[in-house]
């Protein structure tokens, strides 16, 4: 593609060969490894909901990929003219049925397709309109051409991906971008807001728009978030929303809010477990019938799912034709159907020289049947046979190259392109640009799902200045200003909760571990019989008391840096990063960055240490620079945050578990003290990071009342219990409360009791053995913290957060399965089953 | 001849918990057809819902949909009709087109009604084609033969192949599954010949009801004890239109059997879907009532 018949660079390329070429070596080296970083800063996760765990990034090569004038108007017309087509297409076979009719479309295309439901008929839809965001996936082929190889018309994904890469590119390369005319992305998204905010029945100024998203788990949960933040919409998932009195309505912790539009990023089918898939646990029950109602709006339209069919692709020309009478801009590839006899034989014939996909799914894996033994071949003619109409061949494709960076030099890799266009009144704009994969392989790109071994950002030329635009700062449109955050979905503010406490219990952990490293060179800790016991009970908080191994060095290590499992540390950072990811919408980019980046530090750690040597040196540095990191997140996370009810659930969640982990380490540290108590004094306090405060106190003289009164009674140090009680009772008293004035909620009692407990308690009674070598009123008290705080917590839980439990309801009603208890879902019922003694 | 019937199914769930919220679809209200009349009919449920909204569906059933926002630990759906149903002319069965050729009119699209045929020519959510079940119909479906002829011998082969067996199938079983089973209840007994007959090209359709039972000889008739049961249509052509065929009992249906909603399978007419929230493990009772004006016909399974 660099090069012309000629051997001479491309006209397209002129400018960025020139650009190349006038860098000092490593320059572009550099500038990879710079984009490379800003992808893997933002975490973008590719693959299905485990691989969260183990980042698997996606390597952006540094080079654009240059789509020429001509091509782009090309395929820009080409992309206008089919999503018009398949909008039109959507509206007929869910309405008049004109292309069956006239006998342009075999019946077949829409009725034997799985995914038919009687449901998608007769919806009110707004001006025909079903298909607001339209992407295809083309190529061009080694002689030039375009072809289409597979339309997305349900909720195409790419978008969030495709902004990205654009983002980090245009960064590295600003010299270029800022010279070369690349035409901006900023119009196409502004044109979307556009057109989602006319989407709404009501016509109120500033509708509601919220994303409905599988979650941070699906493979689409990146792209998700991103879109969110960056068109501004609050990202949900089911169970944040439901409908009440037909509408739609968004939970948040202020109450019920309507939603006047939904851009959708689930399947049709997921959408409503009421009318369309019973099993769907992402839906929102009703949504179908709020639709019906138009109280709403969806983005795409329901239904729109059955124009994206690979089996429509055998057709489009003529639909084309027939429905916009124009000719067909931009083919689709070759594809014969199945369902018609001599394109089934052709198919059936030609088998090496096609892939086989299913007729109804888009984006499914092709069949290759070169790939097949005999038995699979047979089974795959077979199989057609039967049931031909689930079946299309389609033509191989060879593959044009573009220009990519490997090992220092330039290579030609294969290339795919997906393009997205938006509906914009009643025609569509396409974005200048899209979301290329590369592979060195092209075959490996035709297995639609699989990302390719790249991807490239997209960069369409202009011969004149192009609009600046960019949606990343706010637009300029004047806003009502706002300063409430109640819009806060319960189910968030469920995360945010749970991040807090992730955060605190792997920073206490850490503390801990980092503690026990410095005594743990010290021999006479360990042999000295009299205060032994209290290291070991000390030492079991790190792995509860499961690891029989004899050496405390090899214990640390192992609960440094073994594989995540609950309570250990990489579970704790693992939890962050799920619940992190979870709001991610919620959070800065900076504190997700930093939470990002710390579990591929212990990834990297625990693969470059041997676990079974006593060997502690690069322990205790991994676990200082962790400390240091996570005390970065908790700062970012009270400098940064506005103090709305999301923040509040947050650090509601690190008050609660501070102040019980710190409970149990006093427990097991101080209750029983034996032999000479000053080590584990200042052990104490170096892990409660209360060292320097003592020691501007009391100097060097340790001694067990005021480290207590530090540790335990003293309101002002932050890190002891009675000052986590005290913002945990603060943080309380603004919660959304019935305005009613009455007497105080369970949460609020449990945390005032328990801080007016822990406030009066005296210190020198506290430090007291009652019994020669226990304190047992320490004990008690401690006890007391360790045992009431989950009380709290389900209190709070059961007060603002119940709500996001899981549906169950998923069960048929039928006597050899009663559905769960909770909940339960009428698939059907039939009068056979609970009356065995009717007469039949 | 021509029967009037009052119609009453009464279904009431009960929940141990109360139900905050439910969403439901039904699909209770008879409608009028070829060969039967609806003269009043009515939906009441208690209790009263926030939301209801009746519609027709893409097949012609009228579809309510109903939410209730208020808690309750009991919900009662009473559905009651006043049906008047014809019987149908003498047909010779023999006489009907070879069934060849009535699959060749519709997959052609030369019949007048092949687009109204077609949504129940291919597969749906628990009817498959298969090869086990083409081989079922060809046993009856020789060359050449006419079609109802033909289907009535499939539907006296699935009557005597199968065993009537409550239990032995739950409510989300296919066709596929019911055919190995060889048991099952009207749902199954339709299914599998819908599954057949579609197998090799007929074009034919899931019919939901009611059929009307007589007490034995001398026992007064018990109010309540009737069912709701399910049969075949299946398109002959169109002269003949849909013909139904009830495999359960062997029979084309009559006066005795009336019509309440048409799917391509059951899950397109489940009389009553719906996901609540909260309630723990409920239980329901059914309670379906036909009542004749006038008697006729001996009684019959469901």
């Amino acid at each position: 593609m660099l090069l012309d018949a000629k051997g001479a660079v491309r006209a397209d390329w002129k400018p960025m060969a020139e650009r190349i070429k006038a860098l000092t070596p490593g320059v572009l080296g550099f500038r990879q490894q710079r984009a490379q970083q800003a992808l893997d800063d933002n975490g973008i996760l590719l693959g299905g909901p485990n691989e969260v765990a183990q980042p698997h990034l996606w390597p952006l090569d540094p080079l654009p990929f240059q789509l020429g004038q001509d091509s782009f108007r090309l395929v820009r017309d080409g992309m206008s003219q089919r999503a018009r087509l398949l909008n039109k297409l959507a509206a007929d076979l869910l309405g008049p049925q004109r292309v069956l009719r006239e006998k342009v479309l075999p019946p077949a295309l829409l009725f034997a397709n799985p995914h038919y439901r009687r449901a998608y008929h007769d919806l009110p839809v707004g001006g025909g309109r079903y298909i607001h965001l339209y992407a295809a996936d083309v190529a061009r082929a080694d002689d030039g051409r375009w072809w289409v190889q597979g339309d997305r018309t349900q909720a195409p994904s790419g978008l969030g991906f495709t902004l990205e890469n654009r983002i980090a590119v245009s960064r590295v390369h600003a010299d270029w971008f800022g010279t070369m005319n690349v035409r901006r992305h900023a119009g196409f998204f502004q044109t979307l807001r556009q057109t989602l905010t006319k989407l709404a029945t009501n016509k109120v100024d500033n509708p509601r728009i919220v994303i409905l998203s599988e979650g941070p788990t699906g493979h689409r949960g990146f792209e998700d978030a991103f879109l969110a933040r960056y068109l501004g919409y609050t990202l949900t998932v089911g169970q944040d929303l439901a409908v009440r009195q037909g509408r739609t309505v968004l939970k948040t912790l202020g109450g019920a809010l309507p939603v006047e539009v939904i851009l959708r990023r689930l399947n049709d089918d997921a959408c409503d477990p009421v009318e369309l898939d019973s099993d769907t646990s992402h839906g929102v029950a009703g949504l179908v019938e709020s639709q019906r109602l138009s109280h709403l709006a969806i983005a795409n339209m329901l239904g729109s799912q059955l124009v994206e069919a690979p089996g429509l692709m055998a057709f489009i020309a003529p639909l084309c034709r027939f429905l916009l009478g124009e000719e067909l801009k931009l083919p689709s590839i070759a594809t014969w159907w199945c369902g018609q006899k001599r394109e089934r034989e052709h198919v059936v014939k030609n088998l090496d020289e096609l892939y086989v996909f299913p007729a109804f799914e888009a984006g499914a894996a092709p069949i290759d049947p070169r790939r097949l033994n005999a038995q699979q071949r047979a089974d795959l003619i077979a199989q057609i046979q039967s049931r031909p109409e689930q079946f299309v061949g389609q033509e191989r494709l060879r593959r044009g190259t573009t220009p990519a960076w490997s090992d220092g030099r330039l290579e030609p890799w294969h290339w795919a392109l997906r393009l997205f266009a938006v509906m914009h009144e009643d025609q569509y704009q396409t974005l200048p640009g899209g979301l290329v994969r590369l592979a060195r392989d092209g075959a490996v790109l035709d297995y639609a799902p699989t990302p390719g071994e790249r991807t490239q950002d997209c960069w369409v030329l202009s011969d004149t200045p192009v609009d600046t635009m960019s949606l990343l700062p706010p637009s300029n449109q004047p806003l009502t200003l706002k300063r409430s955050g109640a819009e806060l979905p319960s189910r968030v503010a469920e995360n945010l909760y749970w991040l807090g406490r992730s955060m605190e219990a792997a920073e206490g952990r850490a503390r801990l571990l980092r503690g026990l490293i410095g005594r743990i060179e010290s021999e006479s800790v360990w042999g000295d019989t009299s205060s032994q016991d209290s290291w070991r009970r000390l030492l079991s908080l790190i792995d509860a008391g499961k690891s029989a191994d004899p050496s405390p060095a090899r214990r640390i290590k192992h609960a440094t840096l073994d594989a995540p499992a609950p309570g250990n540390l990489r579970h704790a950072i693992r939890e962050c990063v799920r619940l992190a990811q979870a709001a991610r919408d919620r959070i800065s980019l900076d504190a997700w960055r930093l939470v990002a980046r710390m579990e591929r530090y212990l990834l990297r750690a625990a693969v470059t240490n041997p676990a079974d040597t006593e060997d502690l040196s690069d322990i205790g540095a991994l676990l200082n620079h962790l400390v240091l990191e996570l005390v970065g997140f908790g700062g970012l996370m009270s400098e940064s945050m506005t103090r709305t009810l999301g923040w509040r659930f947050l650090d509601i969640g690190r008050r609660i578990e501070r102040a019980h982990h710190t409970a149990e380490l006093l427990r097991l540290a101080l209750v029983q003290p034996g032999g000479d108590e000053r080590v584990m004094l200042e052990t104490v306090l170096e892990i409660c990071d209360s060292s320097m405060t003592y020691r501007t106190r009391y100097l060097a003289d340790l001694r067990p009342v005021p480290v207590i009164d530090l540790l335990l009674t003293d309101d002002i140090n932050p890190r002891s219990i009675a000052f986590q009680l005290v913002t945990l009772e603060q943080q309380l008293a603004h919660l959304p409360r019935d305005t009613a004035a009455g007497p105080r909620d369970a949460d609020q009692r449990g945390a005032l009791a328990l801080l007016d407990a822990v406030r009066l308690a005296d210190p020198d009674a506290l430090a007291q053995a009652a019994a020669p070598g226990r304190r047992s009123t320490l004990d008690a008290m401690l006890q007391r913290v360790v045992d009431e705080l989950p009380a709290i917590d389900q209190a709070l839980t059961a007060r603002y957060l119940a709500h996001t439990a899981l549906p169950k309801q998923f069960a048929e009603i039928d006597l050899s399965a009663p559905p769960a208890p909770g909940s339960g879902n009428i698939v059907g019922h039939r009068d056979d089953d609970p009356q065995p003694e009717a007469d039949r | 001849m021509k029967i009037d019937y009052r119609l009453n199914h009464q279904t009431t769930f009960s929940y141990p918990i109360p139900v905050s919220v439910c969403h439901n679809i039904v699909c209770l209200t008879p409608r009028t057809g070829p060969r039967h009349e609806v003269r009043s009919s009515r939906l009441s449920i208690t209790p009263r819902p926030t939301t209801t909204v009746r519609r027709t569906d893409v097949f012609g059933n009228i579809v309510h949909a109903f939410s209730i926002e208020e808690a309750h630990e009991r919900l009662e759906i009473h559905a009651s009709a006043r049906v008047t149903v014809r019987a149908d002319e003498h047909v010779e069965a023999g006489a009907t087109p070879p069934w060849e050729r009535l699959a060749a009119a519709v997959s052609d699209q030369t019949d007048p009604n092949w687009l109204e045929a077609c949504p129940f020519v291919f597969d749906s959510p628990m009817v498959r084609r298969s090869e086990a079940a083409r081989d079922y119909a060809r046993r009856v479906f020789t060359s050449n033969r006419p079609v109802l002829d033909a289907a009535l011998q499939l539907t006296a082969q699935v009557f005597q192949d199968f065993e009537y067996l409550s239990g032995a199938t739950h409510v989300g079983t296919t066709s596929e599954d019911a055919l190995q089973l060889r048991a099952g209840v009207c749902q199954d007994f339709a299914h599998v010949q819908l599954a057949a007959l579609r197998s090799i090209g007929l074009p034919a359709r899931y019919v939901s009801g009611y059929l009307r039972t007589l007490p034995p000889a001398g026992q007064p008739r018990l109010i309540g004890a009737d069912q709701s049961h399910a049969w075949v249509g299946l398109y002959c052509g169109p002269e003949l239109g849909w013909v139904g065929l009830d495999p359960t009992n062997n029979t084309r249906t009559h006066t005795d059997h009336i019509p309440l909603a048409v799917g391509r399978d059951y899950t397109d007419v489940a009389p009553i879907r719906g996901v609540y929230l909260g309630g723990g493990n409920s239980t329901f009772t059914v309670h379906v009532d036909v009542e004749p004006a006038e008697e006729a016909a001996p009684p019959q399974k469901s």
